[in-house]
């Protein structure tokens, strides 16, 4: 699979397009996965006909770490893992703060506010996946997080000071 | 993020660390322009990336981010905040240190902070080339506010690869030609 992977950065040609089967396949992901992250604007696609096609440059662009995490990100899971935390122990209390943080207003709006939104009044797995997938659509709602009155100052502290002890130990 | 809060960000920075800050983000743009020209769509970011120059072990960027960073009490109470990151964290041309753009702003209260130079920041957005990134590369080509020429003549020594390179390329025109 690398080599099919080379194969294609070596051809240099990244207007071809390819179906979302052969997209897959380089990647070594399913067919699934690749529709997802169309549908999640992680991979740009065309559409021919019915069907989807993606550019062999937008694959080399996905592959090649436009979505590998930064040190920042990698932090802001933390602490949303350690929200998805607080959820789990109480789904309605956070689920209000995180409701009335967007009420007040002081959370400018935009598309990623409006998404939380609709996320708080769906099911709680959904919103433990936003605050813990390392996707970049995941990451995109977390710097847009309504929770900034759910952990504490100790337990945010806390959570700080043991991702950078795990960081040093890397 | 408006400019008055990037200066209240900076100015609460400068208290925490004390070094000079480099504001790698989208809001780097205040750095150059007056913020009535600015698109709307390039000050939507709530966080203002902050890199130091001298940060090897991170520290500064850890303390930043403890006092003022995601889910603080400051991003509690004032909607926005800081967040710590590395100068590595960009994909810049060539010669970007020598032309950053010292943030003058009474509110920042002499806060020792330079900007991206705004054709660096937009090539640095079009190597990242999500979404989001493309669009806020357009809307400042489409404001006229970042010449084409330039872009194109920074493009050439920007690291990465030569199919991103050309998809670049093609954004900057395409931008340029349409109404």
């Amino acid at each position: 699979m690398r080599k099919a992977f080379d194969d294609l950065i070596a051809e240099m040609d990244g207007e071809e397009l390819l179906t979302t089967g052969e997209a897959a396949k380089l990647l070594g992901v399913s067919r699934q996965h690749i529709v997802n992250l169309i549908e999640r604007d992680e991979l740009p696609a065309i559409r021919v006909g019915t069907h989807r096609r993606v550019r062999r440059g937008d694959l080399l662009a996905l592959r090649r770490g436009s979505t590998r995490a930064t040190r920042d990100q990698d932090r802001s899971l933390w602490l949303g893992t350690a929200v998805a935390g607080a959820l789990v122990r109480d789904p309605a209390g956070v689920r209000r703060s995180g409701q009335e943080s967007l009420a007040t207003g002081r959370i400018r709006p935009n598309r990623w506010t409006r998404e939380w939104e609709r996320l708080l009044e769906g099911p709680t797995k959904e919103i433990i996946k936003a605050l813990t997938s390392d996707t970049v659509h995941a990451r995109e709602l977390r710097q847009n997080s309504p929770f900034s009155g759910v952990l504490t100052s100790d337990m945010r502290d806390k959570v700080l000071d043991a991702f950078r002890a795990e960081r040093t130990k890397q | 993020m408006k400019r008055a809060e990037l200066a209240h960000v900076l100015r609460a920075a400068s208290r925490i660390v004390g070094a000079e800050m480099l504001v790698i983000g989208s809001q780097a743009i205040h750095g150059g322009f007056e913020e009535d020209l600015l698109p709307e769509l390039t000050m939507l970011s709530r966080e203002a990336d902050i890199a130091f120059f001298d940060d090897a072990n991170e520290s500064k960027s850890d303390r930043l981010d403890g006092a003022i960073g995601e889910m603080s009490s400051f991003d509690e109470t004032f909607g926005y905040y800081a967040q710590g990151v590395s100068v590595e964290t960009a994909i810049l041309p060539e010669g970007w240190r020598d032309r950053v753009i010292a943030f003058a702003d009474p509110a920042a209260e002499g806060a020792n902070a330079v900007c991206l130079d705004p054709h660096d920041l937009v090539l640095s957005k079009l190597a990242a080339h999500r979404e989001k990134d493309r669009d806020f590369a357009r809307a400042l080509l489409k404001a006229h506010l970042v010449d084409p020429t330039v872009l194109i003549e920074r493009l050439s020594t920007l690291p990465v690869t030569g199919v991103l390179r050309s998809r670049i390329r093609d954004l900057i025109e395409a931008a340029t030609d349409g109404p």
